[in-house]
């Protein structure tokens, strides 16, 4: 009986943390190659065919299929600046100025990565539809109710996702994607 | 050393080395299964080498592409190289465009856009080269607008991809689009 519980304890200790372990590495844990610059992250190996195993493991999961750096750079935010989980009650205030990029495209997913049905049918906004202050300088409201100005309503949405895709990133800054100045996610209030 | 103390560190480093094999399979057969099943559940909306669009207001296509940018209009086609190539019309926007191809494990093994092209027309002919030695897809342009690329990926999946600037530009990209075309050939 001893030897069988001892049995038992190895398939567990073993299973357990080689399961605990893979999904934290694959969740960027750390030692992953992740950029991090405030409450985004990216995977600048996301789609090349050189990757590493913990890259392709993490898109894998997410059921993304993306478009290598050269191309556009992903970065993604659970949380606001202050580390507090994105929340479809709250209502935030997304400020950002020019990037450095072609283009760029700012949009909000409920968990599992899927587009949250709202009435105004929005999403997101991008670097040619987004209203800018006369500094070139933005502001993005992402709130369960109407907001003045860039409004994304966050619907019934537990668990928000923002992801910010850069098109074409100026060459000045490819090999320093962590230095991009990128817009803050401040939480004004919750429901 | 008492002989009990042998006996936890012998079942102490064979749990570890058994979390080491858990973690190792679990991060390298994640892509081969995940993806692969991905990318078979277009077999739904979309047989080999038919192109198929995802439309604007499908806000369930998570399946087929995951975290689904609104800002961009989307086809694909599917495409198994084991016989013969695939032949691809590509007819874009005067827009950002990128045409993807993936392999069944998400490998974006061949990318173009249209700062790189430098035109809104293009052929693309995607032949088998997972039998040579290349280190990556190798992409010859053998006449205007045509280009051959060898793939590393036998079978998987073309993705084409069209900025939506503006939401009233949207059923004119995605007709733009759908006026692409993929064929064995």
């Amino acid at each position: 009986m001893r030897r069988l519980l001892t049995i038992l304890a190895f398939l567990v200790t073993g299973v357990g943390l080689g399961f605990l372990s893979a999904a934290a590495m694959i969740n960027g844990g750390p030692g992953t190659p992740i950029i991090a610059s405030g409450p985004w992250v990216a995977w600048p190996k996301a789609g090349s065919v050189q990757a590493d195993p913990y890259t392709k493991a993490h898109f894998a999961m997410t059921g993304e299929l993306p478009l290598t750096a050269s191309e556009v750079v992903i970065f993604h935010s659970e949380t606001d600046d202050d580390a507090n989980g994105l929340s479809g009650d709250c209502t935030y205030r997304i400020s950002g100025r020019q990037l450095p990029a072609r283009l760029w495209t700012l949009t909000v997913y409920a968990s599992g990565g899927k587009l949250i049905d709202n009435p105004a049918d929005r999403h997101s906004f991008n670097s040619r539809n987004v209203l800018r202050n006369s500094d070139g300088s933005f502001q993005i409201a992402v709130a369960p109710e109407p907001q003045p100005g860039n409004w994304i309503p966050t619907g019934n949405a537990n668990r928000l996702t923002v992801l910010l895709r850069l098109f074409n990133v100026d060459s000045t800054v490819s090999n320093r994607l962590g230095e991009i100045p990128l817009p803050g996610i401040e939480r004004l209030r919750c429901s | 050393m008492q002989l009990k103390n042998w006996h936890w560190l012998y079942w102490g480093t064979a749990s570890l080395m058994l979390a080491v094999i858990v973690h190792l399979a679990i991060v390298l057969f994640l892509p081969v299964v995940k993806t692969a099943r991905q990318i078979s559940t277009i077999e739904i909306t979309g047989d080999i080498a038919q192109l198929a669009q995802i439309a604007f207001s499908d806000h369930q296509s998570a399946p087929i592409v995951s975290f689904r940018n609104p800002d961009i209009s989307y086809a694909f086609c599917r495409f198994d190289l084991s016989e013969r190539p695939l032949k691809i019309s590509a007819r874009f926007p005067r827009t950002f465009w990128s045409i993807g191809v993936y392999s069944d494990t998400g490998d974006n093994v061949y990318s173009l856009n249209d700062r790189q092209a430098g035109i809104h027309e293009i052929e693309l002919i995607l032949v088998d080269g997972s039998r040579g030695d290349e280190d990556a897809a190798e992409a010859v342009t053998t006449a205007e607008n045509t280009i051959v690329v060898s793939s590393l990926a036998r079978t998987g999946i073309v993705i084409f991809r069209a900025l939506i600037a503006e939401r009233s530009e949207a059923q004119n990209v995605a007709q733009r689009l759908a006026a692409s075309s993929c064929e064995m050939s």
